[in-house]
């Protein structure tokens, strides 16, 4: 679907006559601007304006037609200009319709339907504009006025049926059910009989849409639901959607509690479909066997006759089976036909039991595998062989036994090195371990067995970016993209939206940069040479490094900042859906996509891209706090070596500035990137604003109380200096967690530091902050804080739980200075003992600094 | 496709990685990549090669070279089979004997009458198999053939004649 650029018919209001000839002219324009021939329609633009400069309507149409072309700051002044005489003389229906759908083009929906509104109380005409304000309102989700443009568009073109549904729409979103089922009612009612067979489609989709909204009005309410049933069994014949139907009319009967009939439904649905685990437990539901373990073994006996190569009856009853000896009978002969098969699925099918209860389940399938596993031969059953060797592997390392995992992986592969899924497993395996460069390599080894697989090709790239080998991923990922005109694939993955590269490269430069500054902090801080030589070594290396730091901070944050773009983009792409699924008679997948499009800032990849951004602006504020007190030696000079005109230099600065347009060309993101290497977001000023503005913003917009972040929220409010908030978050997070959760005692402890200690907070704010705290946890040793010389970690033992490792990074990166920081960091070494190599690795070198 | 567990089939420049994979793990002998890459370089018709597959799984190897011109160096005229290699576990499955009957129909189809092979002289399970299958030794053992082996530098010479 292409995006429109506002080409609808601007009526042209009638015969000639008694116009002035701008006007005249101006018609002529916008008819060019229509056939998008925006340069011809500029030209006869400005020769009204050779004439009359002050002309609103070829002001605003040389704003648009400049806009069409790409020349987008010249279109704003336009029409600024244009804006700013309306304000002072009043405006026209056609100039107020151009200004609104250059406002549409440029995304600022709410201007947009403003400026069309205008057009319409102006004396337009064209009632084409009721469609796209309608469509505005939905963007905007503004419901009342969505519900008006749509009746006044629906009253002047009853003829389509998608005007009806539209309509209805707006009623059911503004909470008139009953009005929502009369609209479609009198339309199917109009519709009768005239329906063709390519129509057919769209009204089963409709007549389910109504049965949507009637069991939506029911409620509870016995009599209403009947009526649904009613209206059920009229359109059967009409409705292809015959899952939908079933379990609509299974979900009245429950409700209905006519629970036999539900019963009976379900089976049907299980008929049709014996692999979805949902039917089964809402059969169970049905039948009131849900607690019953006998009656339900005995149920599910049954339907595992009726339906042998379904999953689900064979599954489900491992999770409810309390008898040990019979448990293991089940589990074994679930288990042990599947290795045979050699299925490599099945530890991933027996899974959900460890997350269950690790220790009962994992013990039992140990036994039943291991005993399996000795009484085959390699040679003799080779497959069962392997797949047991993939499944112990696996085993293992769930439960951490990464030497176990390990010895078993190196089994199956000295078996059979042919298979791909042994090298993913092994390169997780080590992964685990610490081992990520080893780890990228294994799994490397795996994807050139085949070339074309793009799973594993993914998964290398994935494996290289966790080893911060950037250059390798760039080059395997290259193999699947689009690389014309660029230097690699990394231009298409952002034309891709391929957010699973852009967040793990992300997190790659973060993780690089972390390194290179430690290194350039080493090389500052190291004695300078006494020699001249060692001395220009020491001087290169300090800009070298200082250059690396700068562009892995700038890429990481630019990486982070495209995926927020993409989730713009995402909230944009749905214009174009209000009325296309109107008119594709989509009613109901419509709504879905609708309600889906108010979360996409608590999508999961959204809330990772913005935890990562939210620790390298925090670092940035920090820092710039920081060198608020020192002098900030961080800056990047440029290149300018000491002697000048010195050969030797000169020749260096021609190597420097030739390795950064290499740089720039092998990491752009789009086509004419003008700042490749993200400069503008690392030297950013204001990072606790870009972060708001990137992502925090939109995330608190649309997050509920239960998807909301509190510990993000405390720290990005502690480092805004707004206490009260913080405590806020942290009685929010207190009533999710307990006022014992030890990640609620280090935000104690930051607040009480920042209440101590900030210079930047004004008394009151701390006040305020100290008296919400009180009340939150009153047995706080409050009266301490004047004292120098208490020992603050104490209120762990007493009032918190921990600390934990969390708690003490928490304490670590907010720089709590009424602790010793040297205290905490050997706090958190002694804790990251218990943790897995690979938890210790990534927090000694990247949290630790 | 067909239901057998054994399965042959074309060997691809994406896959060719899995038929190197087999080569190495199973021979003494070590091959460069580029000797892997060259059937892929255009212009080689002489080169035929196949992956055998045990269920889906590939496990078995062959490649084989047609000499047909008359100066062809010290090799005899005929199909010269270059490799052929079945992973340890999964031999006595019958798949060596297909890869060795899709060598023979390639030799045919070139009217060719001889196929040859080259063993090392301490590969004691190759000859034995090489001659269960009709092979019969020809000439003298060729001293220090191999270069880069784990195994015996010399090789004995098997022909079998169609």
């Amino acid at each position: 679907m292409s995006r429109r650029k506002g080409a609808l018919p601007l009526k042209t209001n009638g015969s000639a006559i008694g116009r002035s000839k701008e006007d005249n002219n101006l018609i002529e324009a916008l008819k060019l601007y229509e056939a998008k021939t925006y340069k011809k329609s500029l030209k006869l633009v400005d020769t009204i304006l050779k004439k009359n400069s002050q002309h609103i309507d070829s002001l605003a149409l040389k704003g648009l037609n400049l806009y069409c072309t790409g020349q987008k700051e010249d279109a704003a002044s336009y029409v600024e200009k244009a804006i700013t005489r309306i304000e002072s003389s009043g405006a026209s229906p056609i100039g107020c319709h151009i200004l609104g759908i250059y406002m549409r083009n440029e995304k600022r929906y709410s201007e947009a339907a403003k400026w069309f509104q205008s057009s319409l109380d102006n004396g337009s005409t064209n009632k084409q504009i009721y469609r796209d304000l309608a469509t505005l309102y939905s963007q905007e989700h503004d419901y009342k006025n969505l519900l008006k443009s749509r009746k006044l568009y629906w009253e002047e073109f009853m003829g389509y049926r998608a005007n009806w549904t539209s309509l209805a729409i707006a009623h059911e979103l503004n909470g008139q059910l009953d009005e929502s089922a009369n609209v479609l009612t009198k339309f199917e009612e109009l519709a009768k009989g005239k329906l063709g067979e390519s129509e057919a489609y769209e009204h089963n989709e409709c007549l389910m849409y109504k049965n949507d909204v009637l069991y939506k009005a029911a409620g509870v309410d016995h009599e209403k639901l009947r009526a649904v049933l009613k209206h059920l069994d009229e359109i059967e014949t009409d409705v292809f959607d015959k899952y939908g139907w079933l379990e609509r009319r299974a979900a009245v009967f429950m409700k209905l509690n006519q629970k036999v009939d539900a019963s009976k439904v379900y089976r049907t649905l299980i008929k049709r479909n014996p692999d979805n685990f949902k039917y089964y437990r809402l059969l169970e539901i049905s039948l009131g066997v849900q607690r019953d373990a006998k009656l339900r073994l005995a149920l599910y006996k049954k339907l595992e006759s009726f339906y042998p190569r379904a999953e689900p009856p064979k599954f489900i009853p491992l999770t409810f089976i309390e008898d040990d000896t019979l448990f293991a009978k089940s589990l074994s002969s679930y288990i042990l036909p599947q290795l045979k098969r050699g299925v490599p699925a099945t530890f991933n099918n027996i899974k959900p039991l460890y997350k269950k209860n690790v220790s009962r389940y994992s013990a039992i399938a140990e036994e039943i595998v291991l005993k399996y596993f000795d009484s085959i031969s390699p040679k003799e059953t080779p497959i069962p062989y392997v797949w047991t060797c993939y499944f112990l592997c696996q085993h293992f390392l769930y439960l951490k036994s990464f030497q176990k995992a390990r010895e078993y992986i190196e089994l199956a592969l000295a078996h059979t090195p042919t298979l791909v899924e042994l090298y993913i497993l092994k390169a997780r395996v080590l992964k685990h371990t610490g081992l990520l460069a080893e780890a990228a390599e294994t799994i490397n080894e795996g994807r050139k067995l085949d070339l074309q697989d793009r799973f594993i090709n993914t998964k290398t790239v994935k494996y290289y970016l966790r080893a911060n080998m950037v250059e390798k991923a760039v080059e395997v990922v290259s193999i699947f993209t689009k690389n014309e005109g660029a230097a690699n694939g990394v231009m298409d993955l952002h034309l891709m939206e391929a957010s699973w590269f852009i967040t793990e490269q992300a997190e790659a430069y973060f993780r690089l940069y972390i390194e290179n500054k430690r290194l350039l902090h080493d090389e500052k801080s190291a004695e300078v040479p006494e020699d001249e030589d060692s001395q220009e070594t020491h001087a290169r290396r300090i800009r070298d490094l200082t250059y690396e730091t700068k562009k892995f901070g700038g890429l990481a944050l630019k990486r982070w900042d495209s995926i927020s773009k993409f989730y713009k983009q995402f909230e944009d792409d749905q214009l174009d859906f209000h009325s296309y699924c109107m008119r594709k008679g989509v009613p109901r997948a419509y709504l879905e996509m609708y309600q889906w499009g108010k979360t996409v800032y608590t999508l999961p990849m959204f809330i990772r891209a913005m935890k990562g951004a939210a620790r390298m602006y925090f670092i940035l504020n920090d820092e710039m706090e920081l060198s608020g007190r020192e002098t900030n030696d961080d800056t990047i000079e440029e290149p300018v070596s000491a002697k000048k005109g010195n050969k030797k230099s000169k020749k260096e600065a021609a190597a420097i500035k030739k390795r950064i347009e290499e740089d720039k060309k092998t990491v752009a993101a789009y086509e004419k990137d003008e700042d490749p290497l993200g400069e503008a977001f690392i030297s950013s000023k204001t990072p606790l604003q870009d972060f708001y503005s990137q992502f925090y913003g939109s995330f608190s917009k649309e997050a509920t109380e239960s998807s909301k972040d509190y510990i993000l929220d405390f720290e990005y409010h502690l480092r805004c200096g707004k206490l009260a908030l913080c405590v806020g978050a942290m009685s929010k997070y207190a009533e999710i967690y307990g006022k014992k959760d030890s990640i609620l005692g280090a935000m104690t402890l930051c607040l009480l530091d920042r209440a101590k200690l900030s210079k930047k907070i004004d008394e009151v704010t701390k006040k305020i902050a100290i008296k919400g705290l009180e009340r939150l946890l009153p047995e706080l040793p409050l009266n301490q804080l004047d004292e120098g010389s208490f020992d603050w970690l104490s209120i762990f033992p007493q009032e918190f739980e921990g600390p934990s490792l969390d708690a003490l990074l928490l304490i670590h990166r907010s720089t709590v200075e009424i602790l010793s920081a040297e205290n905490i960091k050997q706090q958190i070494i002694e804790k990251l003992r218990e943790e897995e190599p690979a938890i210790q690795s990534s927090v000694l070198n990247y949290q630790l600094n | 496709m067909s239901r057998n567990v054994v399965n042959l089939d074309d060997v691809y420049s994406n896959n060719v990685g899995t038929f190197q994979k087999i080569a190495n793990t199973v021979l003494d002998v070590t091959y460069p990549d580029k000797f892997f890459q060259e059937q892929f370089d255009g212009g080689k018709e002489t080169l035929f090669a196949q992956l055998g597959y045990y269920g889906e799984v590939a496990v078995g190897a062959v490649r084989a070279q047609l000499i047909s011109n008359k100066n062809g160096g010290v090799k005899a005229t005929g199909v010269y089979i270059q490799i052929l290699a079945v992973l340890e576990n999964y031999r006595e499955k019958g798949i060596g004997s297909q890869l060795l009957k899709f060598v023979e129909e390639q030799c045919k189809a070139h009217f060719q009458h001889n196929i040859y092979v080259h063993v090392a002289v301490d590969n004691e399970k190759s000859l034995n198999w090489y001659q269960s299958k009709g092979f019969e030794q020809e000439g003298e053992v060729l001293k220090n053939y191999y270069s880069d082996t784990t195994g015996s530098p010399d090789a004995r010479v098997l022909k079998k004649h169609l």
